[in-house]
């Protein structure tokens, strides 16, 4: 089913803005730090901080938020409602499958980012050293954190025939997130809204925004532990209403 | 027969709850851009005139438009025009005598309404809010006033770019990301020379900013270039219209 998943994914367009956003990121990042050297220290630390900063307070959730209106489109269009729950596969499965392709196209994203970062960084900026190892296991922990923004958004978007819509409610939960997490006062709701989970797990590490966590191990499996049951959450709660209601 | 098209429009926007999505941006934009109210380090300054309190809540509301606005207008236009291609509404209003380009007319005129109360509700509820958590000094309410008119008026113009994409191109994930590219660029341009914001029409959303930081930390006002500020609206509105004629006089739907 995931493979049948991204194979309708590749006919869209999304792909588009899969890599574009982070392109648009790194481009942008590169710019600040090179017009702003006399302010910023130097170095990959301040240069990543930069190329992460919008992308990951607002941008990331936000192209899952479009990615997973783009996966549930076609299923609304058309006679493929009625082709889908005419499948013998199980409600979890389909969501799943979804869930799933979504996270592995998030996965790609976050490749694009940090195969950029370190060849910008080193080729148009010069910097010293190769990029931290550390970028790696962030840049995953990013895609952990992504799992419940993509199925919640999935659930909206499952929901609701039209496009645009679970985009605006998700920008309002980036809204809520970035309110949570930077507010300085969210503390465990922080981890409750899934939009404040991406943005946590983008800037771990990152000088450039105040609140933001160590890469510690205590930080990490909060991210993780959250994100896993909010995920968990999330998939059986799409599983339930698909499997009790008729949303098509 | 554009007064039919827009009592139509109207009645759509009912259905498709418009004002409700205005109603979340609107609350969006607040909460992001009224977040530093609440820190100790900004409470700090409430009293005091030469920390510019308002003039920093403005700034934030300046950032947090660019960073929103381009999406608020995507998906205001994609969802009221989605509808046209999913239920064969183009056809539809054809044989009742009303073309796609009246239409986007039609569409253009109530998602403008509703995008001039957005920026009035957000601008009103952000003067509340600073009031509320004790800024002292008075608003530089015909700073704000200037900075709503200029918001409104790159709204209006991207509106009609937008309701354009969403018209020709039935796959509404390009004007959506169009417009995700579009905030992202809004945004940056901000932080970039100044020449950068006149370069695509999402930057204008920076180049509206009524204030920019100077040495660092010093705030200065600051306005649009007059005339491309004017080339850009006018060469908006010109290119919707002649667009709309276009529309009306191809054959079928304009997807």
């Amino acid at each position: 089913m995931i493979v049948s998943e991204l194979a309708k994914l590749r006919r869209s367009s999304l792909w588009i803005v899969a890599v574009v956003l982070p392109v648009l990121a790194v481009t942008a990042g590169t710019l600040n730090y090179h017009g702003n050297q006399d302010v910023l220290s130097s170095g990959w630390g301040p240069y990543r901080s930069q190329a992460v900063l919008f992308y990951g307070l607002f941008f990331m959730s936000m192209g899952v938020a479009v990615l997973a209106s783009a996966a549930w489109r076609m299923e609304h269009r058309g006679n493929n409602w009625n082709l889908l729950m005419t499948t013998p596969a199980r409600p979890s499965a389909i969501v799943g499958a979804k869930i799933v392709s979504l996270a592995l196209v998030v996965t790609a994203m976050q490749m694009v980012l940090l195969v950029l970062i370190g060849l910008t960084g080193t080729w148009v900026l010069g910097l010293e050293g190769a990029p931290p190892w550390e970028y790696v296991p962030v840049a995953l922990l990013a895609v952990v954190a992504a799992l419940p923004v993509a199925a919640l958004q999935s659930l909206l978007s499952m929901l609701i025939r039209s496009f645009t819509a679970p985009v605006a409610l998700g920008l309002l939960g980036c809204a809520l997130g970035v309110a949570t997490m930077l507010g300085g006062e969210g503390g465990v709701v922080s981890y409750l809204v899934p939009q404040a989970l991406v943005t946590s797990a983008s800037f771990l590490g990152n000088g450039a925004v105040s609140g933001s966590a160590e890469i510690d191990p205590s930080a990490v499996g909060a991210i993780v532990l959250s994100a896993s049951a909010l995920t968990g959450l999330l998939w059986w709660l799409s599983a339930f209403v698909l499997s009790r209601r008729d949303v098509g | 027969m554009i007064r039919t098209a827009v009592d139509l429009e109207v009645r759509k926007t009912r259905r498709m709850r418009v004002w409700a999505l205005c109603l979340v941006m609107v609350v969006a934009v607040v909460v992001l851009a009224g977040m530093s109210l609440g820190s100790e380090a900004t409470r700090a300054g409430f009293a005091d005139p030469d920390a510019r309190p308002w003039e920093r809540l403005l700034l934030n509301h300046v950032m947090v438009a660019a960073m929103t606005s381009p999406i608020l207008v995507a998906v205001l236009a994609g969802r009221q025009v989605d509808i046209e291609h999913q239920g064969q509404g183009w056809t539809l209003a054809r044989t009742a005598g009303m073309g796609p380009g009246l239409l986007c007319r039609a569409k253009a005129l109530v998602l403008g309404t509703a995008l001039v109360s957005t920026v009035v509700a957000q601008c009103a509820l952000l003067i509340l809010a600073g009031t509320v958590a004790g800024i002292e000094p008075t608003p530089p309410l015909l700073l704000w006033g200037r900075y709503a008119l200029c918001l409104t008026a790159v709204h209006l113009a991207l509106m009609g770019l937008h309701l354009w994409l969403a018209a020709r191109v039935d796959n509404q994930l390009v004007g959506l990301g169009v417009g995700l590219l579009g905030a992202f660029y809004a945004v940056f341009s901000l932080l970039m020379p100044s020449w950068v914001a006149y370069a695509l029409p999402w930057g204008y959303y920076a180049a509206i900013s009524p204030l920019r930081m100077e040495g660092g930390d010093r705030l200065i006002e600051s306005q649009p270039d007059p005339v491309l500020f004017t080339l850009f609206l006018g060469g908006a509105a010109v290119l919707f219209l002649t667009a709309c004629r276009r529309l009306d006089r191809a054959e079928g739907g304009p997807a």
